[in-house]
């Protein structure tokens, strides 16, 4: 008789588009870079992003979901979201929400976000900057014990 | 509302033969092609070897080899253009050439030089200076 509405489980951030997804570019417009395309400037977008080419220059790309995929090469500093890396990036990569590395990742350049998840054979030569340091239960141990060492 | 993506049109692309249609997706493009959503801009040069749409603004040039290209009816073009076949239905500024057929819809505005094997105009195509030379195929707007 009541049904409870089947919406409530929606997540409050949308999951990066993953490579072979562009059946459903319809519905969640998911813009796509393919394998052999090449370009050199500067790309601005407002919608997810799959990025299986070449791109070099720089990459603006607020607020939304970002994919480099496993053929992806991507020479630019990145802004985005999500952040997911599957190719090679040699960049600076911002990540608003959080920054996945695969284990066919291949990163050259500096992270920063306050989520990193980096899986086990990903190469990344750079430095990890989450921000503003989590407020958990760790800091109130540590202020005791600094306590005590007074 | 989006606007829907301008569909490629494979039986017009491929002069009858549908054998290469199977492949084809719900927006008409290939696996695999290229999509530039509605909000992307980009400036710089393009080259790739497959299917291509367009729905948002393009600064510079874009060389393709004989894939299809698709130029949504909200997308502004500013290029020079190399490709096979193509579709345009916005904004082009630029010279366009292609090796096959090039459609131009009746939403579509162009201005440059369009040289192409096959033309096919759509009446009410606003073309500003536009140099044509190609065989012009039937205006697919008086078919109906």
């Amino acid at each position: 008789m009541f049904r409870k509405p089947q919406d409530e489980e929606a997540p409050q951030v949308s999951k990066p588009p993953t490579v072979g997804e562009q059946s459903a570019v319809r519905t969640r417009s998911v813009s796509v870079i393919g394998p052999t395309l090449v370009f050199k400037g500067e790309l601005s977008a407002d919608e997810d992003l799959v990025i299986q080419g070449t791109i070099e220059g720089t990459i603006a790309h607020h607020k939304k979901n970002l994919t480099v995929g496993k053929e992806g090469r991507v020479k630019a500093d990145i802004n985005a979201a999500a952040v997911v890396i599957e190719g090679q990036v040699d960049g600076d990569i911002h990540g608003d929400d959080y920054v996945e590395l695969a284990k066919s990742a291949v990163v050259n350049g500096n992270i920063f976000s306050p989520r990193i998840k980096m899986a086990d054979g990903a190469q990344f030569n750079g430095s990890i900057n989450m921000g503003k340091p989590a407020k958990l239960s760790v800091a109130e141990d540590a202020s005791r014990a600094h306590k005590i060492g007074a | 509302m989006r606007p829907e993506r301008t569909r490629l049109e494979p039986d017009i692309y491929n002069d009858g033969d549908s054998s290469t249609s199977g492949g084809s997706d719900s927006h008409g493009a290939r696996p695999g092609a290229s999509i530039f959503g509605a909000t992307m801009v980009l400036k710089g040069d393009l080259s790739l070897a497959e299917d291509l749409i367009i729905e948002g603004s393009f600064d510079g040039s874009i060389t393709q080899g004989d894939q299809r290209l698709s130029i949504g009816v909200h997308a502004r073009v500013k290029a020079n253009i190399r490709t096979g076949s193509a579709i345009i239905a916005g904004d082009v500024d630029g010279d366009v050439r292609g090796s096959r057929t090039v459609i131009v819809k009746k939403t579509a505005r162009l201005h440059g030089a369009l040289t192409a094997e096959r033309l096919c105009l759509e009446t009410g195509a606003n073309l500003e200076d536009v140099v044509l030379s190609g065989n012009i195929a039937r205006t697919r707007g008086a078919e109906g």
